[in-house]
């Protein structure tokens, strides 16, 4: 990462719109923030009305607007944090602190295959954005569980992004999983086997990407998730173990964004 | 009339009460784009142990209401390597930086501070951490037992002339006891209280959250429990206090010091606004101001018990 610059400010928030029952989408106005963003970085949340919820909660930057200066988050309702911003509303407060981590190397390479799992799409819709703006025709392999959960698909056709959906149940696209399309794909069409894989999801789903990759000698990144207290390097609490599980790196710092082979997804 | 903030630790000088919390400030760098480091009473960096320590499994950290569990497990780059690399920026500090040494043995406390006194120029002093409750070796053991406070800290008062600050552990029936030990090995300064340990539980799992099963409690909750502490200590030795826990406001400094505390350290608080502390001391500059304070110290230890 070069020209590394994390800011702190608070925002009001700009825009709010639920895209499923579970999902929904925070917007803020905050140039300096979007000058300094990639694709795969995140910001640390907060409202600083509260200190309950406590930490700050980090969100992968979703869509921003380098002409507009906005940013925009995709989030889904998991817990306190989570419920908690999706009761606000135009005009509250909230804190951010970022762009922090690194971010998917994706300006060297000829093609990219993005694979998303659930929310795991949200820094994939930002590497889509920017790829594409740059020329590049990246393919998209998104998995959810149902036709319910399915976002942001019809955005991306009209970004005449290739895009394949798998759902666990069958009620949209491919029935199966996500990394089970992939390698269709893969064994279907062989020119697609020298793009990069740029995942995000859960791990298993990592697990199994990593395995598919190793057997088609692809390039990969995966980007990680980890329970954070900072979001900049000083706690020492976002650990992954590393692929020999002989030391840990940090999330925050040393990821978000893992080159495939560094790290352990679990058993 | 500008308030005089400043406060002493035995013979040591800080322009204010606030420092910033072991383990919660990094080496003090990760902080220098939010926080203007100077301004701080303080620093105290991540416990150094005399080898690398990788930490514990994830998860490390989870939140809990009023605060969160953490079980790090002294993650560190080891003494070698904070002299090479993490002292050069420390030492170009104007604010007062305390290194805080953790162990096995009373063998590996003695082998850091040997080692760190050959460049202890660049530092005030050192916080002995008794009271770490994520590592399975040392720590809270000794930290645990008055005779063991009073055997450390003996041994490593001989090693050096620097401020020693005791860290204590909350986790006792008596903690007066082990301030007392301290005071009389001949420990300079004492600082309470580290964290309570805890235990989070995921059900659908059946599981501990914590990749060490327990953590130390830390943030706002733990507050009230520490004031109680620093109450303890303040009615039972003579040499200074630091007070630590679940402090987040300029307000929550006050409380300590009405107490008995002669500074603060502020942990938790950092993550959840990485400039804090540099606006505590600020807000304490106005507080003192506005209520015709002319020195901090007149706070220290004034709390009104009579009825
Ligand atoms: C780098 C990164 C990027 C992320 N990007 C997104 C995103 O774009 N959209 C989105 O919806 N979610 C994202 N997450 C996950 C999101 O941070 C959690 O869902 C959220 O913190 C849950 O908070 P809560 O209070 O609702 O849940 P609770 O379960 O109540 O949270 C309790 C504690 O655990 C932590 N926690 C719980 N689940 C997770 C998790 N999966 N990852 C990290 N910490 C967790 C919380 O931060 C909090 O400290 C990301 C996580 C990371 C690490
Ligand atoms: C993530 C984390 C790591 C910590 N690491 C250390 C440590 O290495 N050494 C130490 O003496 N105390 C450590 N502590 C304890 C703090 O220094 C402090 O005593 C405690 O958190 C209570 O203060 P607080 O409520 O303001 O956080 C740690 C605390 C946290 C939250
Ligand atoms: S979240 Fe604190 S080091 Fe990564």
């Amino acid at each position: 990462m070069t020209g590394r610059k994390r800011i702190l400010q608070n925002c009001e928030l700009a825009e709010k719109e639920w895209l499923n029952a579970s999902y929904y989408r925070l917007r803020f106005y905050a140039p300096e923030i979007v000058k300094n963003s990639h694709p795969g970085q995140f910001i640390n949340l907060r409202s600083p009305e509260t200190l309950d919820p406590l930490l700050r909660r980090p969100l992968s930057i979703f869509r921003c607007n380098g002409e507009k200066g906005w940013i925009e988050f995709l989030i889904k309702l998991v817990g306190r944090g989570t419920q908690l911003f999706s009761q606000t509303k135009p005009g509250d407060r909230f804190s951010l602190l970022g762009p922090l981590g690194n971010s998917f190397p994706w300006q060297n390479i000829k093609n990219g295959i993005l694979v998303g799992g659930g929310i795991g799409i949200a820094p994939l819709v930002f590497l889509a954005e920017e790829m594409i703006q740059s020329g590049k025709k990246p393919t998209l392999i998104w998995g959810f569980q149902s036709k319910e959960e399915l976002c942001c698909v019809d955005k991306m056709k009209a970004l005449q992004a290739g895009i394949h959906v798998a759902t666990d149940d069958g009620s949209y696209g491919f029935h199966g999983l996500v990394t089970e399309k992939l390698a269709r794909l893969l064994h279907e069409s062989p020119e697609s086997r020298d793009a990069t894989v740029f995942a995000c999801g859960p791990n298993p789903m990592m697990a199994a990407l990593e395995k598919i990759c190793a057997n088609y000698f692809m390039e990969a990144y995966f980007s990680l998730e980890a329970h954070m207290a900072c979001g900049f390097g000083a706690c020492a609490g976002c650990a992954v173990p590393s692929h020999d599980r002989k030391k840990y790196y940090l999330v925050c710092e040393d990821g978000p964004v893992f080159h495939k082979g560094d790290v352990y997804f679990g058993s | 009339m500008v308030p005089d903030l400043s406060i002493n630790l035995g013979k040591t000088k800080l322009d204010n009460p606030v420092l910033t919390a072991s383990g919660t400030f990094g080496y003090g760098e990760e902080f220098q784009e939010f926080v203007n480091l100077n301004r701080l009473g303080g620093i105290v960096t991540k416990s150094i142990t005399p080898r690398p320590r990788i930490g514990n499994p994830p998860h490390r950290l989870v939140e809990v209401p009023g605060g969160m569990l953490n079980a790090i497990g002294l993650a560190n780059v080891g003494v070698e390597k904070f002299i090479s690399e993490k002292m050069p920026f420390l030492s170009e500090l104007k604010c007062k930086v305390i290194v805080n040494v953790a162990g096995e043995s009373i063998n590996e406390y003695e082998s850091v501070i040997a080692r760190l006194a050959e460049v202890e120029d660049h530092f005030a002093g050192y916080e002995i951490n008794l009271s770490c409750p994520n590592v399975k070796e040392g720590g809270l053991t000794f930290g645990k037992d008055a005779g063991q406070v009073f055997k450390i800290t003996s041994a490593l008062r001989k090693l050096t002339d620097k401020m020693l600050i005791i860290k204590l552990t909350p986790n006792v029936s008596d903690i007066g006891e082990l301030g007392l030990a301290a005071q009389e090995a001949g420990g300079d300064v004492l600082s309470a209280i580290n964290t309570f340990v805890g235990l989070a539980v995921n059900v659908e799992k059946r599981r501990p959250v914590l990749g060490n099963i327990t953590g130390g409690f830390s943030g706002p909750a733990l507050k009230s429990l520490a004031l109680a502490k620093i109450w303890e200590l303040k009615n039972t030795v003579s040499i200074p206090i630091i007070g630590i826990g679940g402090i987040f406001t300029h307000k929550d400094v006050l409380e300590f010091m009405l107490v008995g505390a002669s500074a603060v350290q502020i942990g938790t608080a950092n993550f959840v606004e990485p400039d804090v502390s540099q606006k505590i001391v600020g807000d304490l500059e106005k507080y003192c101001s506005g209520h015709q304070i002319s020195q901090i110290t007149e706070l220290i230890g004034s709390l009104e018990t009579r009825f």
